[in-house]
């Protein structure tokens, strides 16, 4: 993987061990090994359902917990129990209405806490399913346009990651009370996207990517 | 074509649950996928354009949504072959 475009000025070490921790690098795809297939067969047909306008569409996931579909529009989070044919908008509360909500991250051992990146109101939290709603008091009213989390050594602390417009990287351990600067993120500060992926790097961690408006960017997650 | 534009916005991007090798990236031009961890990757020709995210299911890995910046969602049952509008 060619490393291109590192942003940090030199090589962070991670903690807790003495190997060198690159920062961010593009993911370069092999040109000459990519195979372009016309899939005849494919349709984009239009099912029978619900044309329900949902608006203007930032985020989506598949709820763990029970196959719900969630997505993040311009109005609001809405849900939907039948794989998005028809979808209903969650209440948030009047004190907490934001402008766009960007992104979630679903807490990896509780399916029915999940949590919200906002345009104007940092991140909201739901520990209920969506019943309730509060705003996480360790990060500000700020502009969240991405949230990933990275649990997948059970014996560590989940790692919780946040890309703040403007303000660059940070992260959490644990129960997102405190958050922290990393770094700067990638050469384009422009991060639409943040997903930790189980890839070992050989260094102890996985990976952490990031789609941005220059491409698809990748990170060593051993900070 | 073949390979993930380097000079274009990625809005979405979802790795799979059971293999982290299979990826998906959307973009305006349409989303794209990778089998091999990121190394190559091939333009979903029958997937929507306009990507704004992408959502793989937690327990069926060939089950894939994409939701468009204009708030329409598709889905794909085959892992990115055949894609359906759902609203």
């Amino acid at each position: 993987m060619e490393a291109v475009n590192q942003r940090d000025a030199g090589l962070r070490p991670p903690i807790g061990t003495g190997l060198i921790c690159p920062g961010w690098s593009r993911v370069v795809p092999i040109v000459g090994l990519a195979i372009v297939i016309a899939l005849a067969l494919a349709t984009l047909g239009e099912t029978a359902g619900s044309s329900h306008d949902i608006g203007h569409l930032h985020a989506l996931l598949v709820s763990p917990a029970d196959g719900d579909l969630w997505i993040g529009t311009h109005s609001g989070p809405f849900r939907s129990g039948d794989e998005g044919k028809t979808w209903q908008a969650v209440k948030i509360p009047a004190d907490l209405a934001a402008m766009d909500f960007m992104s979630f991250a679903q807490d990896p051992t509780n399916p029915k806490i999940l949590y919200v990146g906002t345009h104007n109101r940092g991140i909201l939290k739901t520990s209920d399913g969506g019943a309730t709603w509060a705003q996480i008091p360790g990060i500000g009213t700020v502009d969240v346009h991405a949230l990933a989390v990275d649990h997948f050594n059970s014996t560590q602390p989940k790692r919780w990651y946040a890309w703040l417009v403007d303000k660059g990287l940070f992260r959490s351990l644990g129960d997102l009370d405190e958050w922290k600067r990393h770094d700067d993120g990638p050469a384009n500060p422009d991060v639409r996207v943040l997903q930790s992926v189980n890839i070992p790097t050989g260094m102890g961690g996985i990976w952490l990517y990031a789609g941005t408006a220059d491409g698809l960017f990748r990170s060593p997650d051993c900070f | 074509m073949g390979g993930l534009p380097t000079s274009k916005t990625v809005y979405a991007f979802a790795a799979g649950p059971a293999d982290p090798k299979i990826m998906f990236a959307g973009l305006r031009e349409g989303a794209f996928k990778s089998t091999d961890g990121g190394e190559s990757w091939r333009k979903l020709n029958a997937a929507p354009k306009d990507v704004a995210s992408i959502a793989i299911h937690p327990t069926k890995p060939e089950m894939v949504f994409i939701g468009t910046a204009p708030g329409k969602i598709f889905k794909s049952t085959d892992g990115g072959r055949i894609w359906r509008r759902q609203n």
